[in-house]
């Protein structure tokens, strides 16, 4: 769909970028918001992208990668915004570890409740909320996770899994506060 | 749970302020407007002056003509004034307006592009017809046609082939999105029965 949309924005249709934007906007808004500390700062992160996305749609060459593109803005956004932020730690690394067990975890976390995982996910550190968050939400490859987090693929692989290791003691261990 | 599912339940879990939203989605209609850039602000500012300068110089030269001027070179110069002038007004609007609708000034453009060549490249072809001197007359056949051949027909060749390029592929997309469409409609509506095995 965004592809065909892509395509009506270079013919020159007006409203077709619009659709694209009403189209993506809640997915990348959930993950924005997955890092930023208020929901303006999301809506304004979100419209940071937005304007990087419609300055720089012409050089997108595939439209088919246009999600992986749109989530590296996003991805890029986030870091500048918390570059400026006085409190600013980069993200650890992660040593690489085989990922034997990660298929099995994710097969089963994916039967889980959806309120249950929005919640565990915050208590997650961001660099593994982040792959999971991306893997939830797109089902992105890892190949596709590296492109747009920038780091390799074993580190990809090591955050995937122990996030989904993570994700799953905290559901176990019933940490999460249910209103 | 299917996983499109999951992505969709997950996405409804954010909760947020409309406020906030109507306030993000102003700012991204303002954006989406197609606002031109200071480059492009400057290139057809640029061009729009072209189009008066060129409006100006073919209506001196087209009333400083001598009458006995032929009708058809006469008719070049009056082509020349009404595309210099149709070129600069284009310019204007679109500067005016300081957004671009592609598909209207860009096709206009190179309508009036190739309308211009063509009708130059006519004229050229009668004049040099009527010409005593032979040689000047095919020089300027040929004159015309190397317009025609540089400046007309390669731009509005390369605007059909993309938008023919984009058109397919736009079609072929409409049609897997519907295929997908129905595909997902019967299988939400009629579970693919097993087929019994033959008694043979």
């Amino acid at each position: 769909m965004c592809e065909l949309l892509l395509l009506r924005h270079r013919r020159g249709e007006e409203g077709a970028l619009g659709e694209l934007v009403s189209l993506w906007e809640r997915p990348l808004f959930y993950y924005i918001r997955r890092f930023t500390s208020s929901e303006s700062d999301a809506w304004d992160t979100l419209q940071q992208v937005w304007l990087q996305v419609v300055r720089r749609v012409e050089t997108l060459r595939d439209p088919r990668a246009f999600p992986e593109w749109a989530y590296r803005i996003a991805h890029n956004a986030i870091v500048s915004r918390w570059r400026s932020e006085p409190s600013f730690n980069p993200l650890p690394e992660d040593s690489e570890v085989p990922d034997e067990r990660s298929a099995e975890t994710g097969a089963a976390l994916h039967d889980l409740d959806p309120q249950d995982i929005h919640r565990a996910l915050e208590r997650l550190k961001p660099p593994h909320r982040e792959v999971l968050t991306l893997f939830f939400l797109e089902e992105f490859s890892i190949d596709d996770i590296a492109g747009i987090v920038g780091v390799p693929q074993g580190t990809v692989k090591s955050r995937l899994h122990y996030a989904k290791v993570a994700l799953r003691r905290i559901l176990d261990d019933g940490e999460l506060s249910h209103d | 749970m299917t996983d499109r599912k999951l992505r969709d339940q997950l996405i409804k879990q954010e909760s947020f302020s409309p406020a906030m939203r109507e306030l993000y989605r102003q700012g991204v209609e303002a954006m989406l407007e197609n606002r031109l850039s200071k480059f492009q602000r400057i290139a057809w500012s640029l061009s729009s002056l072209m189009g008066l300068a060129f409006f100006v110089f073919f209506g001196v030269v087209a009333f400083k003509l001598p009458p006995e001027f032929p009708v058809v070179g006469k008719a070049v110069y009056i082509a020349g004034i009404l595309f210099s002038m149709a070129w600069a007004v284009l310019g204007f609007i679109v500067v005016r307006r300081g957004g671009l609708n592609k598909r209207m000034h860009e096709n206009t453009a190179h309508g009036l592009t190739f309308g211009f060549t063509l009708v130059l490249m006519i004229g050229m072809l009668l004049l040099g017809q009527t010409m005593p001197d032979g040689i000047l007359g095919i020089k300027m056949i040929l004159g015309g046609m190397v317009f025609l051949l540089i400046f007309g027909i390669p731009s509005l060749m390369l605007k059909h082939m993309n938008d023919a390029e984009l058109r397919i592929r736009e079609q072929m997309l409409d049609l897997e999105l519907r295929i997908a469409e129905l595909a997902e409609k019967q299988g939400d509506a009629a579970p693919v029965k097993a087929v019994p095995p033959s008694s043979n």
